[in-house]
């Protein structure tokens, strides 16, 4: 078992770098759908960050409901140490589902907080395992702690099937169903980078339950590994959001309204202080050309070499919710790291005793 | 195993309990429908969702008006601010609606049957259907 835990750790390592290339692929070159009614289509690169994590913390919800019931019917301590490092991970996953979400909402939605039936679901999912923990720590009797809290696990994964549910369950929801997605989702492109991140983001959170569960047969190599690993994905994730968070500078930056004209002499509907302007772009567009259109509008653009109403060229910028949702993503795999390679003060506290 | 049982039974009691809480909280969480929305008597703060089917733009009174249809066929007059719109859309004349997804908050004017909008919210259902581009 020790030398599969070392593999497990080495394997995580390599896969938390991973994640942040296939990340920061995904905001620099992915694609994102070219018309969209609010906001800027740029945003839906968001799918690539906030989706997968969303729907990964279902599994390990559903690892904890499994872990539970199996922890009730054998009253093993290991199935117990799975229930809480499941839910541990699951709740991370939850947080950072939430936050990202209500970021990319502002953006494409309009409001960063809707009650829209879905984000009600996840809140509330949210909540309910918070309790989990509550209640866990409340409990100093070491043989009913894990059998309340357990108990507890199996009642609140009720959450789990309700959120995910949710939009079919009010009928009525600003998110999407997955048959909406479906079209999107079909282009090869999208399918192999939305798959890849997801499978990674998956694999991540599943060697970190199996390593939080078994913490201590750790050796300080493979603590170490997990530590540059985590600290590398960081450094590579904020490195790429400093990178889109620069590209805002040496222009005048502005949202596009309305394009007019051919690509080679095109006018653009732009906002300048607090009024609406035509600016003509001197650069050819037909880059911008998607099955005819000049797909410009929406976007957060640069306008380089601008005087009189004219610039020279033009650059789409990756939106401020995109870049902030990958910020919060270094913070949420420092998050992971933190809780992999903290030192509990005694092996009691590791599942929420009291030292 | 009767002990084992004993716990199952709490925690099958207690996870139905969480559903129905659950359950209750998301469908009451759903977006009201136009034909809901009319039945009220007291001005509220509501959110509605309806099919766009009609605009109209006043630039002396720099109102917009929104006509939202409900599953029954009822329509709503929704009066916005031109200002905030503009501010948050865009230029009047070039907003994109996606018909089906419009989602209203406003406070609801039983006497004279209208919503003053306080914000619009959009969802995104259509624009996953559109062409894929990069940047």
């Amino acid at each position: 078992m020790p030398d599969s835990i070392e593999k497990a750790g080495y394997l995580l390592a390599l896969l938390l770098v991973l994640d942040a290339i296939v990340g920061s692929y995904a905001v620099l070159r992915a694609p994102y759908p070219a018309f969209v009614n609010l906001g800027s289509p740029a945003a839906y690169l968001n799918i690539y960050i906030h989706v997968p994590v969303a729907m990964t913390s279902y599994v390990f919800y559903t690892g904890a409901f499994i872990a539970a019931i199996l922890y009730l019917h054998r009253r093993s301590e290991r199935y117990d140490r799975y229930v809480y490092s499941f839910t541990l991970v699951a709740t991370l996953y939850a947080a950072y589902t939430l936050i990202s979400g209500s970021i990319w909402a502002h953006e494409s939605w309009g409001s960063y907080w809707n009650w829209d039936p879905r984000e009600t679901g996840v809140l509330l999912l949210f909540l309910a395992y918070l309790v989990y923990f509550a209640l866990r720590s409340s409990i100093s009797d070491p043989d009913r702690r894990p059998v309340v809290s357990a108990t507890y696990a199996i009642a609140a994964y009720s959450m789990v099937p309700i959120s995910y549910a949710a939009p079919r369950i009010a009928q009525s929801s600003l998110h999407p169903t997955k048959a909406l997605l479906q079209g999107f989702m079909e282009q090869p492109e999208v399918r192999a980078i939305f798959f890849t991140k997801t499978v990674i983001v998956l694999l991540i959170g599943l060697l970190a339950v199996m390593l939080y569960a078994n913490r201590g047969q750790l050796s300080p190599r493979t603590r170490r590994a997990i530590g540059v690993a985590v600290l590398s994905s960081v450094l590579i994730i904020i490195g790429v959001s400093g990178y889109l968070a620069i590209q805002y500078s040496g222009g005048e930056v502005t949202r596009v309204y309305a394009v007019f004209g051919a690509p080679t002499s095109a006018k653009l509907l732009v906002k300048m202080g607090h009024s609406f302007a035509n600016v003509s772009i001197a650069e050819d567009l037909s880059k911008y050309v998607v099955e005819g259109k000049i797909a410009l509008v929406g976007h957060v653009v640069k306008l380089v070499g601008l005087s009189d109403h004219s610039a020279k060229s033009l650059e789409v910028l990756v939106p401020s919710c995109v870049i902030l949702d990958f910020i919060f993503y270094a913070l949420f795999i420092s998050g992971l790291g933190y809780i992999l390679l903290r030192k509990p003060a005694s092996i009691g506290e590791e599942y929420g005793e009291e030292p | 195993m009767g002990k084992s049982l004993k716990l199952f039974s709490v925690a099958v009691a207690l996870f139905l309990v969480f559903a129905g809480i659950g359950y209750y909280a998301v469908k009451s969480s759903a977006y009201m429908d136009v034909s809901q929305v009319l039945k009220l008597d007291h001005r509220a703060k509501v959110t509605v969702r309806g099919y766009l089917v009609g605009t109209q733009y006043d630039a002396q009174a720099r109102k917009l008006y929104l006509w939202l249809e409900g599953k029954h066929g009822e329509k709503l007059l929704a009066i916005a601010d031109a200002s905030y719109i503009e501010n948050k859309y865009g230029p009047i004349q070039y907003l994109q609606w996606d018909p089906d997804n419009v989602v209203l908050q406003g406070i609801y004017d039983p006497q004279h049957k209208v919503l003053v909008v306080t914000d619009i919210l959009e969802g995104c259902h259509s624009n996953y259907g559109q062409p894929a581009a990069r940047t």
